[in-house]
Protein backbone atom coordinates (compact mmCIF):
# COMPACT_ATOMS: atom_id res chain seq x y z
CA UNK A 1 0.00 0.00 0.00
CA UNK A 2 1.36 3.23 -1.14
CA UNK A 3 1.51 6.27 0.85
CA UNK A 4 0.83 10.06 -0.31
CA UNK A 5 3.89 12.37 -0.27
CA UNK A 6 3.09 14.90 1.70
CA UNK A 7 2.28 18.36 0.59
CA UNK A 8 5.31 21.18 1.32
CA UNK A 9 4.49 23.99 3.33
CA UNK A 10 5.67 27.29 4.04
CA UNK A 11 6.89 26.48 7.39
CA UNK A 12 8.76 23.69 5.73
CA UNK A 13 10.91 25.93 3.39
CA UNK A 14 14.17 26.80 5.27
CA UNK A 15 15.65 30.38 5.28
CA UNK A 16 18.59 29.33 3.13
CA UNK A 17 15.80 28.09 0.30
CA UNK A 18 13.61 31.30 1.01
CA UNK A 19 16.63 33.80 0.39
CA UNK A 20 17.67 31.31 -2.63
CA UNK A 21 13.79 31.52 -4.27
CA UNK A 22 14.03 35.49 -3.50
CA UNK A 23 17.58 36.20 -5.26
CA UNK A 24 16.17 33.78 -8.66
CA UNK A 25 13.36 36.25 -8.34
CA UNK A 26 15.13 39.07 -8.24
CA UNK A 27 17.51 38.00 -10.67
CA UNK A 28 14.18 37.27 -13.09
CA UNK A 29 12.61 40.09 -12.12
CA UNK A 30 15.63 42.29 -13.41
CA UNK A 31 15.82 40.39 -16.21
CA UNK A 32 12.29 41.06 -16.95
CA UNK A 33 12.73 44.82 -16.96
CA UNK A 34 14.88 44.52 -19.11
CA UNK A 35 13.46 41.65 -21.68
CA UNK A 36 10.31 43.95 -21.61
CA UNK A 37 12.34 47.12 -22.67
CA UNK A 38 14.20 45.06 -24.98
CA UNK A 39 10.95 43.57 -26.78
CA UNK A 40 9.65 47.15 -26.77
CA UNK A 41 12.54 48.11 -28.87
CA UNK A 42 12.53 45.23 -31.09
CA UNK A 43 8.18 46.26 -31.69
CA UNK A 44 9.40 49.71 -32.77
CA UNK A 45 12.57 48.15 -35.05
CA UNK A 46 9.97 45.55 -36.72
CA UNK A 47 7.14 48.79 -37.17
CA UNK A 48 9.68 51.06 -38.35
CA UNK A 49 11.58 47.88 -40.68
CA UNK A 50 7.73 47.59 -41.89
CA UNK A 51 6.73 51.05 -42.74
CA UNK A 52 10.26 52.00 -44.27
CA UNK A 53 9.32 48.28 -46.38
CA UNK A 54 6.10 49.30 -47.60
CA UNK A 55 7.50 52.85 -48.13
CA UNK A 56 10.43 51.56 -50.68
CA UNK A 57 8.08 49.30 -52.19
CA UNK A 58 5.31 51.67 -52.89
CA UNK A 59 7.83 53.70 -54.52
CA UNK A 60 9.95 51.06 -56.51
CA UNK A 61 6.62 49.36 -57.66
CA UNK A 62 5.16 53.04 -58.94
CA UNK A 63 8.47 53.26 -60.43
CA UNK A 64 8.39 50.13 -62.22
CA UNK A 65 4.90 51.18 -63.19
CA UNK A 66 6.36 53.98 -65.10
CA UNK A 67 8.98 52.19 -66.68
CA UNK A 68 6.00 49.59 -67.52
CA UNK A 69 3.64 52.58 -68.55
CA UNK A 70 6.27 54.04 -70.76
CA UNK A 71 7.38 50.66 -72.58
CA UNK A 72 3.88 50.53 -73.65
CA UNK A 73 4.07 54.27 -75.05
CA UNK A 74 7.39 53.00 -77.02
CA UNK A 75 5.92 49.53 -78.42
CA UNK A 76 2.96 52.30 -80.08
CA UNK A 77 5.65 54.54 -81.24
CA UNK A 78 8.14 52.01 -82.58
CA UNK A 79 5.10 49.97 -83.96
CA UNK A 80 3.95 53.20 -85.75
CA UNK A 81 7.94 53.75 -87.20
CA UNK A 82 7.93 49.60 -88.11
CA UNK A 83 4.78 50.30 -90.00
CA UNK A 84 5.67 53.60 -91.83
CA UNK A 85 9.03 52.86 -92.15
CA UNK A 86 8.76 51.22 -95.93
CA UNK A 87 6.05 53.70 -97.08
CA UNK A 88 5.86 57.29 -98.00
CA UNK A 89 3.61 60.38 -97.45
CA UNK A 90 2.64 61.03 -101.63
CA UNK A 91 0.01 63.29 -102.20
CA UNK A 92 -1.49 62.69 -98.93
CA UNK A 93 -1.40 58.53 -99.41
CA UNK A 94 0.70 56.21 -97.66
CA UNK A 95 2.47 54.60 -100.75
CA UNK A 96 4.44 51.98 -100.03
CA UNK A 97 8.20 52.28 -101.17
CA UNK A 98 8.23 48.85 -103.19
CA UNK A 99 4.97 50.25 -105.12
CA UNK A 100 7.24 54.00 -105.76
CA UNK A 101 9.85 51.83 -107.47
CA UNK A 102 7.69 49.59 -109.57
CA UNK A 103 5.60 52.95 -110.27
CA UNK A 104 9.09 54.15 -111.62
CA UNK A 105 10.10 51.39 -113.66
CA UNK A 106 6.81 51.83 -115.12
CA UNK A 107 6.72 55.09 -115.95
CA UNK A 108 10.49 54.48 -117.48
CA UNK A 109 8.73 52.36 -119.45
CA UNK A 110 5.65 54.54 -120.84
CA UNK A 111 8.35 57.11 -121.44
CA UNK A 112 10.34 54.93 -123.51
CA UNK A 113 7.45 53.76 -125.19
CA UNK A 114 6.35 57.30 -126.22
CA UNK A 115 9.97 57.67 -127.56
CA UNK A 116 9.24 55.02 -129.55
CA UNK A 117 6.54 55.80 -130.99
CA UNK A 118 7.31 59.48 -131.47
CA UNK A 119 10.37 57.81 -133.36
CA UNK A 120 8.12 55.92 -135.28
CA UNK A 121 6.04 58.71 -136.45
CA UNK A 122 9.01 60.67 -137.04
CA UNK A 123 10.28 58.11 -139.63
CA UNK A 124 6.42 58.11 -140.96
CA UNK A 125 6.92 61.84 -141.56
CA UNK A 126 10.33 61.12 -143.49
CA UNK A 127 9.01 58.38 -145.50
CA UNK A 128 6.16 61.10 -146.53
CA UNK A 129 8.48 63.72 -147.15
CA UNK A 130 10.36 61.18 -149.05
CA UNK A 131 7.63 61.01 -151.27
CA UNK A 132 7.00 64.80 -151.72
CA UNK A 133 10.39 65.03 -152.66
CA UNK A 134 9.72 62.68 -155.35
CA UNK A 135 6.61 64.36 -156.73
CA UNK A 136 8.60 67.51 -156.61
CA UNK A 137 11.32 65.98 -158.41
CA UNK A 138 8.49 65.09 -160.84
CA UNK A 139 7.14 68.86 -161.17
CA UNK A 140 11.17 69.91 -161.76
CA UNK A 141 11.58 67.26 -164.24
CA UNK A 142 8.35 69.13 -166.20
CA UNK A 143 8.90 72.50 -165.38
CA UNK A 144 12.50 71.63 -167.20
CA UNK A 145 10.25 70.06 -170.12
CA UNK A 146 8.16 73.43 -170.53
CA UNK A 147 11.54 75.00 -170.62
CA UNK A 148 12.53 72.73 -173.57
CA UNK A 149 9.43 73.07 -175.78
CA UNK A 150 9.75 76.87 -174.73
CA UNK A 151 12.73 77.28 -176.15
CA UNK A 152 11.20 75.56 -179.72
CA UNK A 153 8.30 77.14 -179.79
CA UNK A 154 10.82 80.81 -179.47
CA UNK A 155 12.96 78.83 -182.67
CA UNK A 156 9.34 78.52 -184.08
CA UNK A 157 8.61 82.14 -183.87
CA UNK A 158 12.05 83.38 -184.99
CA UNK A 159 11.73 81.07 -188.14
CA UNK A 160 8.11 82.37 -189.22
CA UNK A 161 9.65 85.80 -188.71
CA UNK A 162 12.56 85.21 -191.59
CA UNK A 163 9.57 83.35 -193.06
CA UNK A 164 7.35 86.53 -192.94
CA UNK A 165 10.10 89.12 -194.03
CA UNK A 166 11.26 86.87 -197.14
CA UNK A 167 6.96 86.82 -197.94
CA UNK A 168 7.31 90.58 -198.10
CA UNK A 169 4.22 92.65 -197.60
CA UNK A 170 1.90 89.37 -197.92
CA UNK A 171 3.74 88.36 -194.73
CA UNK A 172 3.07 91.41 -192.70
CA UNK A 173 0.23 89.65 -190.67
CA UNK A 174 2.48 86.55 -190.38
CA UNK A 175 5.32 88.37 -188.63
CA UNK A 176 2.94 90.28 -186.20
CA UNK A 177 1.76 86.62 -184.71
CA UNK A 178 5.26 85.61 -184.62
CA UNK A 179 6.10 88.73 -182.65
CA UNK A 180 3.37 87.65 -180.68
CA UNK A 181 4.38 83.97 -179.83
CA UNK A 182 7.73 85.14 -178.68
CA UNK A 183 6.25 87.53 -176.27
CA UNK A 184 4.34 84.55 -175.07
CA UNK A 185 7.45 82.61 -175.12
CA UNK A 186 9.15 85.09 -172.90
CA UNK A 187 6.55 84.85 -170.23
CA UNK A 188 6.28 81.45 -170.27
CA UNK A 189 10.52 81.81 -169.45
CA UNK A 190 9.38 84.13 -166.83
CA UNK A 191 6.46 81.94 -165.28
CA UNK A 192 9.03 78.95 -165.97
CA UNK A 193 12.08 80.65 -164.07
CA UNK A 194 9.23 81.36 -160.97
CA UNK A 195 8.14 77.89 -160.91
CA UNK A 196 11.64 76.61 -160.55
CA UNK A 197 12.61 79.49 -157.81
CA UNK A 198 9.40 78.31 -155.78
CA UNK A 199 10.57 74.63 -156.10
CA UNK A 200 14.28 75.17 -155.13
CA UNK A 201 12.12 76.64 -152.13
CA UNK A 202 9.54 74.21 -150.83
CA UNK A 203 12.97 71.45 -151.85
CA UNK A 204 15.43 74.03 -149.00
CA UNK A 205 12.13 73.38 -146.69
CA UNK A 206 11.43 70.15 -147.11
CA UNK A 207 15.36 69.22 -146.61
CA UNK A 208 14.94 71.53 -143.69
CA UNK A 209 12.03 69.71 -141.81
CA UNK A 210 13.86 66.20 -142.57
CA UNK A 211 16.98 67.30 -140.79
CA UNK A 212 14.64 68.10 -137.88
CA UNK A 213 12.45 64.89 -138.20
CA UNK A 214 16.15 63.21 -138.16
CA UNK A 215 16.29 65.05 -134.73
CA UNK A 216 13.05 63.98 -133.24
CA UNK A 217 12.99 60.15 -134.56
CA UNK A 218 16.94 60.01 -133.12
CA UNK A 219 17.22 59.62 -129.83
CA UNK A 220 19.88 58.18 -128.18
CA UNK A 221 19.30 54.83 -126.35
CA UNK A 222 23.36 53.76 -126.09
CA UNK A 223 23.90 51.25 -123.26
CA UNK A 224 25.28 54.22 -120.88
CA UNK A 225 21.65 55.24 -120.64
CA UNK A 226 20.76 51.73 -120.04
CA UNK A 227 23.32 51.52 -118.05
CA UNK A 228 21.54 55.07 -115.91
CA UNK A 229 18.16 52.89 -115.29
CA UNK A 230 19.66 49.80 -114.74
CA UNK A 231 21.42 52.13 -111.57
CA UNK A 232 18.30 53.56 -110.65
CA UNK A 233 16.39 50.20 -110.63
CA UNK A 234 18.95 49.07 -108.28
CA UNK A 235 18.98 51.79 -106.15
CA UNK A 236 15.59 51.68 -105.65
CA UNK A 237 15.51 47.55 -104.94
CA UNK A 238 18.40 48.58 -102.21
CA UNK A 239 16.33 51.31 -100.64
CA UNK A 240 13.27 48.99 -100.60
CA UNK A 241 15.25 46.19 -98.87
CA UNK A 242 16.54 48.69 -96.38
CA UNK A 243 13.24 49.78 -95.62
CA UNK A 244 12.39 46.07 -95.21
CA UNK A 245 14.67 45.21 -92.99
CA UNK A 246 14.72 49.29 -90.74
CA UNK A 247 10.36 47.81 -90.59
CA UNK A 248 12.22 44.36 -89.25
CA UNK A 249 13.84 45.45 -86.95
CA UNK A 250 12.16 48.18 -85.67
CA UNK A 251 9.03 45.60 -85.71
CA UNK A 252 11.81 43.70 -83.16
CA UNK A 253 12.21 46.31 -80.97
CA UNK A 254 8.86 47.16 -80.05
CA UNK A 255 8.10 43.06 -79.22
CA UNK A 256 10.95 43.63 -76.65
CA UNK A 257 9.73 46.77 -75.04
CA UNK A 258 6.16 45.16 -75.29
CA UNK A 259 8.42 41.83 -72.99
CA UNK A 260 9.71 44.67 -71.06
CA UNK A 261 6.44 46.34 -70.17
CA UNK A 262 4.90 42.42 -69.41
CA UNK A 263 7.74 41.61 -67.38
CA UNK A 264 7.67 45.15 -65.40
CA UNK A 265 4.21 44.60 -64.60
CA UNK A 266 4.65 40.94 -63.80
CA UNK A 267 7.41 42.33 -61.78
CA UNK A 268 4.64 44.79 -59.72
CA UNK A 269 2.48 41.52 -59.37
CA UNK A 270 4.88 39.72 -57.37
CA UNK A 271 5.87 42.55 -55.39
CA UNK A 272 2.28 42.28 -53.82
CA UNK A 273 4.27 40.19 -51.33
CA UNK A 274 4.81 43.38 -49.30
CA UNK A 275 1.14 43.17 -47.84
CA UNK A 276 1.51 39.59 -46.59
CA UNK A 277 4.81 40.75 -45.20
CA UNK A 278 3.62 43.35 -43.27
CA UNK A 279 0.40 41.45 -42.17
CA UNK A 280 3.37 38.89 -40.91
CA UNK A 281 5.52 41.60 -39.54
CA UNK A 282 2.13 43.39 -37.27
CA UNK A 283 1.27 39.58 -36.28
CA UNK A 284 4.77 39.31 -34.63
CA UNK A 285 4.78 42.84 -32.98
CA UNK A 286 0.87 41.74 -31.44
CA UNK A 287 2.61 38.46 -30.24
CA UNK A 288 6.01 40.31 -29.24
CA UNK A 289 3.57 43.21 -27.21
CA UNK A 290 1.65 40.55 -25.41
CA UNK A 291 4.90 38.94 -23.87
CA UNK A 292 6.11 42.26 -22.93
CA UNK A 293 2.15 42.77 -21.04
CA UNK A 294 2.25 39.56 -19.96
CA UNK A 295 6.31 39.91 -18.36
CA UNK A 296 5.18 43.54 -17.14
CA UNK A 297 2.13 41.95 -15.01
CA UNK A 298 4.51 39.12 -13.92
CA UNK A 299 6.60 41.53 -12.13
CA UNK A 300 4.32 43.79 -10.90
CA UNK A 301 2.45 40.61 -9.09
CA UNK A 302 6.20 39.29 -7.66
CA UNK A 303 7.55 42.09 -6.95
CA UNK A 304 6.13 43.45 -3.41
CA UNK A 305 7.30 39.53 -2.60
CA UNK A 306 10.94 41.07 -3.22
CA UNK A 307 11.42 43.50 -0.11
CA UNK A 308 14.83 44.47 0.26
CA UNK A 309 16.36 42.61 -2.21
CA UNK A 310 18.60 44.14 -4.93
CA UNK A 311 19.09 42.94 -8.46
CA UNK A 312 22.27 41.23 -9.35
CA UNK A 313 23.56 43.79 -12.08
CA UNK A 314 26.63 41.51 -12.51
CA UNK A 315 23.97 39.03 -14.19
CA UNK A 316 22.28 41.60 -16.20
CA UNK A 317 25.33 43.55 -17.10
CA UNK A 318 26.14 39.91 -18.73
CA UNK A 319 23.16 39.53 -20.33
CA UNK A 320 22.83 42.93 -21.67
CA UNK A 321 26.74 42.54 -22.98
CA UNK A 322 25.80 39.54 -25.36
CA UNK A 323 22.31 41.17 -26.25
CA UNK A 324 24.49 43.73 -27.60
CA UNK A 325 27.00 42.23 -28.62
CA UNK A 326 24.23 40.47 -31.27
CA UNK A 327 23.35 43.55 -32.63
CA UNK A 328 25.71 44.68 -35.48
CA UNK A 329 23.84 47.63 -37.04
CA UNK A 330 24.90 51.14 -35.16
CA UNK A 331 21.76 52.70 -35.36
CA UNK A 332 19.89 49.65 -34.10
CA UNK A 333 22.56 49.25 -31.32
CA UNK A 334 21.54 53.14 -30.20
CA UNK A 335 18.18 53.11 -29.87
CA UNK A 336 18.02 49.82 -27.91
CA UNK A 337 20.76 51.32 -25.48
CA UNK A 338 18.08 54.24 -25.24
CA UNK A 339 15.29 52.15 -24.72
CA UNK A 340 16.98 49.96 -22.04
CA UNK A 341 17.78 53.71 -20.54
CA UNK A 342 21.58 52.81 -20.30
CA UNK A 343 24.30 55.02 -20.11
CA UNK A 344 25.83 55.08 -23.33
CA UNK A 345 29.40 54.18 -21.46
CA UNK A 346 27.21 51.03 -19.93
CA UNK A 347 29.44 48.91 -22.37
CA UNK A 348 33.37 48.75 -22.84
CA UNK A 349 34.51 51.17 -25.18
CA UNK A 350 35.40 48.43 -27.80
CA UNK A 351 30.94 47.18 -27.66
CA UNK A 352 29.85 51.18 -27.35
CA UNK A 353 32.09 52.71 -30.10
CA UNK A 354 30.14 54.12 -32.50
CA UNK A 355 30.55 52.70 -36.03
CA UNK A 356 32.79 54.30 -38.41
CA UNK A 357 31.18 56.63 -40.63
CA UNK A 358 30.22 55.23 -44.44
CA UNK A 359 29.62 57.12 -47.83
CA UNK A 360 25.90 56.07 -47.47
CA UNK A 361 26.06 57.35 -43.72
CA UNK A 362 24.43 55.27 -41.17
CA UNK A 363 21.07 54.13 -43.13
CA UNK A 364 22.37 51.20 -44.38
CA UNK A 365 25.82 49.02 -43.23
CA UNK A 366 26.54 46.57 -46.39
CA UNK A 367 27.86 42.87 -44.88
CA UNK B 1 22.67 47.88 -141.11
CA UNK B 2 23.26 45.21 -142.92
CA UNK B 3 20.35 42.82 -144.47
CA UNK B 4 19.60 40.17 -145.86
CA UNK B 5 16.20 38.37 -146.76
CA UNK B 6 14.59 34.89 -147.00
CA UNK B 7 11.42 33.97 -148.74
CA UNK B 8 10.35 30.37 -147.66
CA UNK B 9 6.84 29.12 -148.03
CA UNK B 10 4.74 31.73 -146.64
CA UNK B 11 7.49 33.08 -143.92
CA UNK B 12 9.19 35.50 -144.56
CA UNK B 13 12.76 36.38 -143.34
CA UNK B 14 15.01 39.44 -142.72
CA UNK B 15 18.40 39.07 -141.00
CA UNK B 16 18.91 42.22 -139.62
CA UNK B 17 22.94 42.80 -138.58
CA UNK B 18 25.30 45.21 -136.41
CA UNK B 19 23.00 48.76 -136.25
CA UNK B 20 19.30 49.61 -137.49
CA UNK B 21 19.49 53.18 -137.19
CA UNK B 22 18.29 56.67 -138.54
CA UNK B 23 20.12 56.70 -141.69
CA UNK B 24 18.87 52.74 -142.52
CA UNK B 25 15.17 53.84 -143.11
CA UNK B 26 15.46 54.40 -146.63
CA UNK B 27 16.49 50.61 -147.11
CA UNK B 28 14.26 49.44 -144.33
CA UNK B 29 11.21 51.20 -146.18
CA UNK B 30 12.49 48.47 -149.53
CA UNK B 31 12.29 45.88 -146.99
CA UNK B 32 8.87 46.78 -145.91
CA UNK B 33 7.48 47.19 -149.56
CA UNK B 34 9.47 43.67 -150.43
CA UNK B 35 7.52 41.85 -147.54
CA UNK B 36 4.39 43.53 -148.71
CA UNK B 37 5.11 42.57 -152.33
CA UNK B 38 5.87 38.98 -150.99
CA UNK B 39 2.05 38.76 -148.93
CA UNK B 40 3.47 36.32 -146.63
CA UNK B 41 1.36 35.35 -143.90
CA UNK B 42 4.49 35.40 -141.33
CA UNK B 43 7.47 37.36 -141.30
CA UNK B 44 10.13 36.95 -138.95
CA UNK B 45 12.83 39.45 -137.93
CA UNK B 46 16.47 37.88 -137.29
CA UNK B 47 17.86 39.90 -134.85
CA UNK B 48 20.91 37.53 -133.66
CA UNK B 49 23.65 39.97 -135.07
CA UNK B 50 22.13 43.22 -134.78
CA UNK B 51 24.18 44.40 -132.06
CA UNK B 52 22.61 48.13 -131.40
CA UNK B 53 19.51 50.10 -131.93
CA UNK B 54 18.78 53.57 -131.79
CA UNK B 55 15.00 55.12 -131.21
CA UNK B 56 14.19 54.97 -134.88
CA UNK B 57 15.26 51.80 -135.52
CA UNK B 58 13.16 50.99 -133.21
CA UNK B 59 10.33 53.41 -134.27
CA UNK B 60 11.17 51.51 -137.51
CA UNK B 61 9.58 48.15 -136.06
CA UNK B 62 6.31 49.92 -135.42
CA UNK B 63 6.11 51.18 -138.93
CA UNK B 64 6.70 47.36 -139.82
CA UNK B 65 4.00 46.53 -137.74
CA UNK B 66 1.67 49.07 -138.86
CA UNK B 67 2.36 47.54 -142.32
CA UNK B 68 1.75 43.87 -141.20
CA UNK B 69 -1.55 44.85 -140.17
CA UNK B 70 -2.67 46.40 -143.41
CA UNK B 71 -0.70 43.77 -145.15
CA UNK B 72 -2.34 40.81 -143.06
CA UNK B 73 0.53 38.84 -142.22
CA UNK B 74 2.22 38.70 -138.25
CA UNK B 75 5.49 40.21 -137.28
CA UNK B 76 7.65 38.47 -134.73
CA UNK B 77 11.34 39.21 -133.66
CA UNK B 78 13.32 36.66 -132.71
CA UNK B 79 16.88 36.36 -131.09
CA UNK B 80 17.09 39.69 -130.18
CA UNK B 81 21.04 40.22 -127.52
CA UNK B 82 22.06 42.27 -125.02
CA UNK B 83 21.26 46.23 -125.18
CA UNK B 84 18.55 45.12 -128.28
CA UNK B 85 17.01 42.78 -126.06
CA UNK B 86 16.75 45.14 -123.24
CA UNK B 87 15.45 48.13 -125.25
CA UNK B 88 12.73 45.83 -126.73
CA UNK B 89 11.55 44.70 -123.11
CA UNK B 90 11.70 48.15 -121.49
CA UNK B 91 9.45 49.28 -124.55
CA UNK B 92 7.49 46.73 -123.97
CA UNK B 93 7.57 45.43 -127.38
CA UNK B 94 5.67 42.20 -125.82
CA UNK B 95 2.52 43.50 -125.86
CA UNK B 96 2.43 44.44 -129.63
CA UNK B 97 4.42 41.56 -131.02
CA UNK B 98 5.88 38.25 -130.91
CA UNK B 99 9.53 37.74 -129.22
CA UNK B 100 10.74 34.80 -129.59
Amino acid sequence: MSTQPEPITANMISQDARSEALGLLSRWLGLSEFQQRTLGSIIQEVSQVSTEMQGSIEGISGRIQNIATRSREQVETVRHLSETANRVEFHGESVPIDAIAASLGETLSELIEKIIYLSSRGVSMVYTLDDVFADLKTVEGSVTRIDQINRQTRLLALNAKIEAARAGEFGAGFAVVADEVRILSSSVDELSEGLKNQIRKIGAGLQHSYSILREIATIDMSEQNLEANSRITRLMEAMVTQASETATILARAADASGDIANDMSATIIAMQFQDRATQHLDAVCKVLDDLKQSQTELATTHLPALGDFSPDETAERAWIARLLDRVTLGDMKRRLIDDLKLAHDFLPAASTAPPPPTNAGDDIELF
Amino acid sequence: MRLSTEHTGSTFTAHLAERLSFADHPAFRTLIEDIARAKPSSCVFELSELQSIDSAGLGMFLIALDGAKKGGWSLTLRNAQGHVKSLLQLGRFDKLLQLE
